[in-house]
């Protein structure tokens, strides 16, 4: 086994080396950095002349994308020139805004803190970079003693976390990118990735062209241009995702085709004890309880369940009982904004364990995720309100003690009771303090709820005229969100400041800036480390380390301290790499083992663990807890590295949980009043919300506005014809979009499809807030609505 | 070029007149021979509707004609006599092999001129851009179902000889969009002139920067296979750099406005208001 050595290595914060040098530009230098958009964590280069980003290549030397993009990579430089960029902060004064200066504003932030310290939220993102969550959870959990910090990952991936805690006892995914090479048989599980994640699509389908054999199953609720590729579509009812799932595995106990020598020695089996109130962990279950479980599941029973053919989910079966292939599972929001979300990822991963689809390359459930830093941020650094650095949580005694010394504060420090989730917090946010709300200040940076949260009227319109709520908002563009925002404070964006992300396969990435930011536009880190200042300034106790020095110590190569809380002296030091060097140190719990800081500068992204050979240097690994390749795996009796070795076992034993959880029908469904499922999500052109994509005409042009999805039968039956509007209202609220029938995506009948990239139309005051009982994750995927015809 | 063409209407009002009176069997009779009279008369004149294209009447060496793919194949009637043209070579082939549609082989895409020579022989074919192209061969105009054999999903490529697979889904009457350039007996020029002048294709995608994928220049719609033209099958200077590449919108995005995209409309607003700034210590 490996050992991991803690030697910081120094690196210069100076001029970033050229490396590939893409087309036929003069006088353009070149730089790597991650793609701004999604979790894929593509390498661009970047071009820069006098200044300005001026073209984007695919990065050659990018394991991930190895020189390809997709058309909103291709125009990622764009989105730092729309022409209506946030330049000035702007604090809200009757109906309009009264432009301040950026010491005025702190000043207010201070305020809003001091007031009420336990009142004030932070809501961030997965496209924080890691060393702005990283000074954001320091900022609350160490400095505020409040864990009223969640990002905009709950919204998108939280359901993915605790199945990976349940199944593995320890978060993100065992595989990478690798097995999208190698897999025999990929199933998307209610994902659509030749939009949402176009170029790791295209990895698999180009294959085909090699000459390989790939076969494409697309389980999903309508057809998309994934669908387009695959040699089997199953379209099931929403929620019977559950169903189906439990039929594979019922399937592979009734043939005798699941993998007993994998299951006897790598696994457990696990159930809630009531599946109305179930927990993280369950209980322990033995194999004969999972089989008499999952016996009433025949194909013939998950076919009435689920709407798909019987033979259709003996097809599956089939495949996972063969052992001479390769199959490799894929989802991402289908799975996770799911009211089962927790249990859905669950149930795969007990698919793929107990048929021992597990731990080579090609064989492997993998949950992708939606943004850059989804896992570098939100899941590793912890900027969950339950959770804290490296993998630890928030109601540990021992994990809080571990953080306390590392940030250098008395012990007791941290509150040991969790803080609002994502829901939670808006939610207290947009009641009244008379009525018991108990947030009155939320800071958000790098996300745009007053778009992306669920039913909007409810968790974010609610603020309107609550005069003592106040919402700063921190972005690059006027958003939704900034519609409410009593401050707005003008942000750097990607390669206007230095920074770090960490992508879907444990890929950590880093990049350094390029360009100067518009206008008075700073970085969100340095917003964060100079309120902290103004508070330590005014002698506000949380803000100092138990020495007494300031929470955000930032040196100098001289070892003296840095103003780096002053803007003009922000860029003296690198400030991502000390506060990096500091958050590495809580990695090595997990095993999340993060290399120093210059190893970053010269890698297109390293997965961890990242371990230091005796030689000096520094190993990524690709499949965690596969013997041949995770140096964590311990040893068997044979004196060699075990097969498997799950050594964060929530049974302590280092096997991995084979769930069962029943189909249980969804909290709403279509009715005579909300005949048809609506289904929220994502577009090939837009990157979520839109606020960046939507500024590059090249994206803007391609797909301008939303739509409602529709069947053809069904707009006949209303009435309505393609491109005439239509209103889609649920209980919770409405929106007018045009019909689209033959668009995009071909949903079923009784089905639609909305996406929420435009902020015009925002289907987000349609959706339903009830979520995951466990990760808190609402569903944006199934709600019922009616459709009504407009007449002008 | 562009050509329209003034069709000639026979008289049809003739085969009206003079229906005498009598019994219903005569009047059926009458009816089916008056048709018959039709149907003769619009067969003779078929030819006269067709547009001719600036094409040989003689096919001496179709592809020194024609050198961009697309030549003109045998009419079936004269495989009879033996007279197979450009496919001569491929007799001895029973079951042609299939185009490679999944071809690894080395693409060298045309320069420039190629390119603008290419865009030239296609609008050639097409009164313009988007007119769906008029067929280069001898069809027989009662069997539109044979354009599948050699036009279906895969296309075809018998030696040099190509036919590319149709761009848009299967619509089973080709003719009704396409129409033969080269009549099938057409002895003489009978239509008027015309002045219309069509839109021609772009000749590049717009591309943001330098090294940037280009925008789909043209429509999606009847065009949803990139291959056809860009892929394989595609003459050299249309042909991407890299057909083996299966899902194109990956990185070429198309514009919803000429596609017709219900979500295209500039009716409203795209973008909420921004902040209004009134006043502020530096406010611009």
């Amino acid at each position: 086994m490996a050992t991991a050595t803690a030697a910081a290595q120094r690196v210069s914060a100076s001029t970033p080396t050229a490396d590939t040098a893409p087309p036929e530009l003069a006088g353009v230098t070149w730089n790597k950095a991650p793609c701004r958009f999604c979790g894929t964590g593509c390498h661009v280069q970047v071009g820069v002349e006098e200044g300005r980003v001026v073209a984007v290549a695919g990065d050659l030397k990018a394991d991930v994308n190895k020189g390809l993009l997709c058309v909103k990579g291709y125009h990622v430089g764009s989105i730092l020139y729309g022409r209506d960029r946030l330049t000035q902060p702007l604090l809200r004064n009757g109906d309009g805004y009264e432009a301040i200066s950026w010491d005025r504003a702190i000043g207010i932030i201070a305020d809003r803190v001091e007031k009420a310290p336990k009142r004030f939220a932070f809501y961030g993102s997965g496209q924080w970079t890691i060393p702005e969550g990283f000074a954001a959870q320091t900022f609350m959990k160490a400095g505020l003693s409040c864990n009223h910090i969640d990002p905009n990952a709950r919204l998108c991936m939280a359901s993915a976390v605790t199945s990976f805690i349940g199944t593995y006892g320890v978060d993100e995914p065992a595989g990478c990118y690798q097995d999208l090479d190698e897999c025999d048989v990929l199933i998307c599980w209610g994902n659509n990735p030749a939009e949402m994640h176009p170029v790791l699509f295209s990895r698999v389908i180009d294959r085909r062209t090699r000459g390989e054999k790939v076969v494409l199953i697309d389980i999903g609720t309508r057809r998309t241009r994934t669908t387009e590729f695959a040699q089997h579509y199953l379209e099931f009812a929403p929620q019977s995702d559950l169903a189906i799932a439990n039929g594979i595995a019922h399937l592979l106990l009734e043939n005798g085709t699941y993998d007993q020598r994998f299951v006897e020695q790598f696994c457990n089996f696990r159930k809630h004890e009531d599946p109305l109130n179930p927990t993280l962990k369950g209980v322990a279950s033995t194999f004969d309880e999972y089989r008499a479980a999952l016996a009433e599941y025949t194909p013939e029973r998950v076919e009435e369940i689920s709407g798909v053919p019987a033979a259709k989910i003996r097809l599956l079966g089939e495949l996972f009982g063969r052992r001479d292939i390769r199959i490799t599972s894929l989802w991402c929001m289908g799975f996770n904004q799911h009211t089962q979300g927790t249990q859905i990822n669950n149930l795969v991963h007990g698919v793929h364990l107990l048929s021992g689809h597990f731990g080579r390359p090609g064989d492997a459930p993998t949950s992708l995720t939606g943004q850059p830093s989804a896992c570098g941020t939100a899941r590793e650094v912890g900027t969950l309100s339950h959770a804290l650095p490296g993998g630890r949580l928030v109601a540990s005694a021992d994990h809080r003690a571990q953080c306390e010394d590392l940030w250098n504060v008395e012990r007791g420090r941290i509150d040991p009771q969790p803080g609002h989730h994502t829901v939670k917090m808006w939610e207290q946010f947009c009641t009244p303090t008379s009525e018991g709300g108990d947030v009155d200040t939320i800071w958000v940076q790098v996300t745009n709820p007053g778009q992306s949260l669920p039913n909007l009227h409810k968790l974010f319109n609610g603020k309107t005229g609550l005069e003592d709520k106040f919402l700063i908002v921190s972005d690059v563009y006027p958003t939704a969100t900034t519609q409410l925002a009593d401050l707005i404070l003008p942000s750097a964006l990607w390669v206007e400041k230095n920074g770090m992300f960490g992508n879907s396969e444990r890929r950590t990435q880093q990049w350094f800036k390029m360009v100067e930011p518009p206008g008075d536009a700073r970085d969100d880190c340095w917003q964060t480390i100079a309120v902290a200042r103004r508070l330590f300034d005014r002698g506000f106790a949380g803000m100092r380390q138990k020495d007494g020095r300031f929470l955000f110590h930032i040196v100098g190569e001289d070892g003296a301290e840095v103003p780096a809380w002053d803007w003009q002296h922000y860029y003296d030091v690198n400030v991502d790499e000390q506060l990096f060097e500091r958050y590495r140190q809580f990695t090595r719990l997990k095993h999340k083992d993060l290399a120093p800081y210059g190893e970053y500068v010269k890698a297109r992204g390293l997965r961890w663990p990242v371990v230091q050979l005796p030689d000096g240097r520094w190993r990524e690994t690709r499949f965690r807890f596969s013997g041949f390749d995770d140096p964590y795996v311990r040893d068997g009796a044979d004196g060699e590295p075990r097969e498997i070795d799950f050594y964060h076992s929530t049974s302590g034993d280092g096997r991995a949980q084979i769930w069962f959880f029943p189909y249980l029908p969804p909290p709403e469904v279509p009715d005579d009043d909300y005949p048809f499922w609506l289904c929220t999500g994502r577009v090939l052109e837009h990157w979520h919300t839109g606020t960046m994509t939507r500024r590059v005409p090249e994206l803007a042009r391609a797909m301008p506005r939303a739509y409602v999805e529709l069947h053809g039968d069904d707009a006949a039956e209303l009435g309505v014809g393609n491109g005439e509007p239509v209103r889609v209202e649920s209980r919770r609220g409405s929106v007018e979009l045009p019909v689209w029938i033959g668009g995009r995506g071909a949903p079923p009948r009784g089905s639609v499809f909305v996406p929420f990239f435009d902020e015009t139309r925002l289907i987000n005051e349609v959706t339903l807030d009830a979520h995951c009982p466990i990760s808190k994750e609402p569903d944006y995927k199934k709600c019922a609505v009616r459709i009504l015809p407009v007449t002008r | 070029m562009t050509e329209a063409h003034h069709e000639r209407q026979p008289d049809d009002h003739g085969s009206h007149r003079g229906v005498p009176t009598g019994t219903a069997m005569d009047i059926v009779y009458v009816c089916a021979l008056a048709a018959a009279v039709a149907g003769l008369y619009f067969g003779f004149h078929y030819n006269m509707t067709v547009a001719e294209a600036p094409y040989p009447q003689q096919r001496v060496d179709a592809r020194a004609q024609v050198p961009h793919g697309a030549v003109p194949a045998t009419a079936y009637a004269d495989i009879r006599s033996g007279n197979l043209g450009p496919n001569a070579g491929l007799r001895t082939t029973l079951r042609p092999p299939k185009a490679p549609a999944d071809s690894q082989e080395p693409v060298v895409p045309g320069d420039a001129a190629t390119k603008l020579a290419d865009l030239a022989a296609r609008a050639e074919r097409r009164a313009y851009n988007g007119a769906p192209p008029t067929i280069p061969h001898r069809v027989d105009p009662r069997d539109a179902t044979t354009c599948v054999a050699c036009h279906g999903p895969e296309g075809l490529r018998l030696g040099d000889v190509t036919a590319r697979p149709m761009p848009h889904a299967h619509l089973a009457n080709c003719t009704q969009c396409h129409v033969a350039r080269q009549p099938v007996a057409a002895e003489e020029r009978r239509w008027l002139d015309n002045d219309f002048a069509g839109l021609p294709a772009p000749t590049a995608g717009h591309r943001a920067y330098p090294g940037a994928p280009p925008v789909i220049p043209h429509a999606i719609h009847m065009r949803e296979n990139c291959a056809t033209c860009h892929g394989w099958s595609g003459t050299p200077g249309l042909k991407s750099s890299h057909p083996w590449r299966k899902s194109c919108t990956q990185c070429h995005a198309p514009w919803a406005f000429r596609d017709m995209h219900p979500g295209a409309g500039a009716d409203s607003p795209l973008f909420l208001p921004g902040p209004d700034v009134r006043s502020g210590e530096d406010a611009r």
